[in-house]
This record gives structure tokens, sequence and C-alpha cells, in this order.
């Protein structure tokens, strides 16, 4: 199973759809903020470690704006875990990887 | 350089990526330093800065462009700039034991570069609305705020740029501050006062953000209340002193006293950038201050050799 996808197009149907099968964790991103570029890896890692107890949607909000307003996004890096397509959880800014895993025990 | 008397991990570790500790990275690669560089954000502050305008070769460039030009030529010469949370440094004999939250290294020498912190009001509202309108990064946040209202806390010259910059997307900005004027640069003031989104607000401080899901009003100390959307927080910065504090680093004003060679009183440990007491504090300075704190290192660990 894949451990990461990337949402394009403001095609977030399929991110929801996916929720209901297991937590998805959406990484609202933007090209131009640095704690964004800090915080990439940190999930991509997690993603990776955490072998499908979650998937990572990274999401532009560049190219996704409609998706990014639609879930009131004032500030990047915006995460959002997502579970049978509702949000059970979020922290915005760059957090140490020890305080993401945290997050994650707590939510999964 | 070798040690034969035990296994220690690096000559020298930075600890702090902003231009500092970047640049001290770069001296330590082409003096053969084994090396290492931790920190949270690459580049501190300065990566988060709208335009830098100062920095010579470059009219004019983003934190984020300089920033990462400079870790870039640091990746190029083979050091490694690790996102790990130093939580303790302990004396040894042979150095320095360096606990992070992720492992343990040790290293002959230590360069603290830790730049400072964006300072918190500690208003009710602040802590509960970080990314539902409350930021203290217009570089990040500033296009979330297309046609609203927002305030800027503070006076100095990171106000007044998060102004301007904020200004490109919002319909009004206002500037609160204590005092009855602006502390920036010349050139930044002239800027905001002939821009005429911008409205300042003198003698004046915000006493509590409120809302219900995101920032929709504002009260001040005078009673008045605004309907807002957004609020910048630019309340100045603060070093962030525990880990000198701990080593028993000499202090002043929480900033580590550094002597011309940017050597602490501690022997093996040297400061560059933001963190020392040095008067300037400006990307360019901060870098040089790296470049001599490594350099130093260097000469230190060729007299022990």
């Amino acid at each position: 199973m894949e451990t990461e996808i990337e949402v394009k197009n403001n095609e977030f149907e399929r991110v929801l759809e996916l929720s209901s099968k297991v937590p998805v964790v959406v990484d609202f991103y933007a090209d131009w903020c640095m704690p964004c570029k800090m915080l990439k890896p940190i999930l991509e890692g997690l993603a990776k470690e955490y072998k499908g107890k979650f998937v990572l949607a990274k999401l532009n909000v560049d190219g996704n704006s409609e998706i990014a307003s639609k879930y009131d996004i004032m500030s990047v890096p915006s995460v959002k875990m997502f579970k049978n397509k509702k949000i059970i959880g979020e922290f915005s800014g760059l957090q140490q990887e020890s305080a993401i895993r945290k997050w994650l025990d707590e939510k999964l | 350089m070798k040690n034969c008397e035990m296994k220690v991990d690096y000559d020298l570790i930075i600890i702090g990526s902003g231009p500092a500790g970047l640049t001290a990275g770069v001296y330590a690669a082409r003096h053969h330093l084994k090396t290492l560089v931790m920190g949270k954000l690459v580049g501190g502050i300065a990566s988060e800065a709208h335009k830098i305008c100062n920095f010579p070769t470059y009219h004019e460039i983003s934190g984020k462009e300089l920033i990462e030009k400079m870790e870039e030529q640091v990746n190029k010469l083979g050091i490694k700039i690790e996102n790990e949370e130093v939580i303790e440094i302990k004396k040894e004999k042979q150095g320095f034991l360096i606990k992070t939250d992720k492992k343990e290294h040790n290293a002959r020498k230590i360069i603290l570069a830790l730049g400072r912190e964006k300072r918190k009001i500690n208003i009710p509202g602040e802590k509960e609305f970080l990314g539902k309108g409350v930021s203290y990064c217009a570089v990040c946040d500033a296009p979330f705020f297309k046609d609203k209202e927002v305030v800027v806390i503070g006076g100095s010259n990171s106000a007044l740029t998060t102004s301007l910059l904020v200004s490109e997307f919002a319909k009004k900005v206002y500037i609160i501050l204590r005092g009855d004027r602006l502390k920036g640069v010349p050139a930044q003031i002239h800027l905001v006062e002939k821009n005429k989104k911008i409205q300042i607000i003198f003698n004046s401080n915000i006493i509590e953000i409120t809302g219900k899901n995101k920032v929709e009003k504002i009260k001040l100390d005078n009673g008045k209340e605004m309907n807002i959307n957004g609020v910048f927080i630019e309340a100045g910065t603060i070093p962030p002193s525990k880990l000198a504090e701990q080593l028993g680093i000499n202090l002043e004003d929480g900033h580590i006293i550094v002597n011309k060679k940017q050597e602490t009183n501690i022997k093996g440990i040297f400061a560059a950038g933001d963190i020392t007491n040095n008067f300037v504090k400006q990307v360019i300075t901060a870098a040089a201050e790296g470049a001599i704190a490594a350099i130093s290192a260097y000469e230190e660990l060729s007299k022990e050799k």
C-alpha cells in the first residue's frame, strides 16, 4: 500500500474516500515557505516508518486553492488528520519530529 | 584531524543552521574539520525574511532563496545538516557530549549559533488562534489574507517589513505599537508612511484576540475593539539562552559574551551570530562571526594535535 500521495487540481475526494479506510494526514504546504520545506522530510520519514498506519497526502496550496479555502487554511504548514472524511486532529507550524510522533500516537 | 586516545565523532559540531551556523560550516569544511551542523529551521529567522536588500552580491533576494544558496554550498562541501534539537551538552575529557532528541554525538569543539526566537506577547487568544489568523511568519501566511483586514503588532523594522508585505494582499493593515514613533530604518518608515493601505495606531497595546473558530476581533487597552481577520506578531526577538545557561557560559542580557575570536568563557565552545553580545544583528555580520568562530576552532584544534 502506498504511504504517500500528492493532491493535485483540487481533487480532494480521493483523500476523503481513502480516509474511510485509513487515516490520512494532509500536509498543506507552499513552495514559498521555509518551515514547510523543513517539515516535509519529517512527515515523509514518519509515513514510511508507520508502514501504512496512515497515508501522507501532500497538498500544495498554490495548485489547490479551492481546497485550502474550503478548509480555512490561513497558515502554512498546516497539518490535518482525516478519518472517515472528518478532521480528527490538526497542528500548524514546524514541529519537532518527537512532537509529531507523539501527536500521531495519540490520534492513530 | 585524528584523535588517537578515544573515538570522537566530530572535530566540530555547529548548533544552529542560520547564516552564522551555515557559514561556519563552509569554513570548517574548507579547513578539513569533520563537522556536523544541526538545527531546527535552516536559515532561522533569516529564512522567513521577505526581502534582504543589504547582502553583498544581491540587490534584492528573498530570505528563503539566500538561505537555500548557503545550504547548497554547505551540502556541496560534504557537510551534513541534521534536523535535531539539542537537549543537553555535557563537558567530557576530550570535548563534549551532545544529547539531541534523536541521538548522542560527541565533538571536540562546539560553535553555538543559536540565533534568536520571535517574542510572544502572551495575551489570551494568541496561542489558541495560532494558524487560525495569528501568525509569526508573514512570508508564509500573508497570501492567505487577500482582501482582509489585519493588524501587525510592533513598531520595529520587522513590523514595518511585515506591514508592507501584508499590504500587497490585504485591503487594510493596522500597525499597533506601544510607543509614539516607528523604530525602523528611514527607508522602511518612508515606504510605510506613504502606503495608503497602512494605518498606524500609536500608544496602544493589544490585550485579547477573540473569535469562534478563527480570529474575528481584537481588544485594545484603551477599551476599543476592532473587527480583524489576522494578527501578525512582530514584537521583537529573544535569544534562546537555555543551553548556554546549562553550560555556565557568561551572558549579557541573555546573549553569549564573546571575544574577538568568538570564544566564550568555556574553552572549546565558541558562539556566533545573533546569540552573541555583539552590537549588530544582520545576516552579513552573523555570517562573518560564523567564519571567525570556525577558524578559531580550527586554530585551537591545531594546537592540541
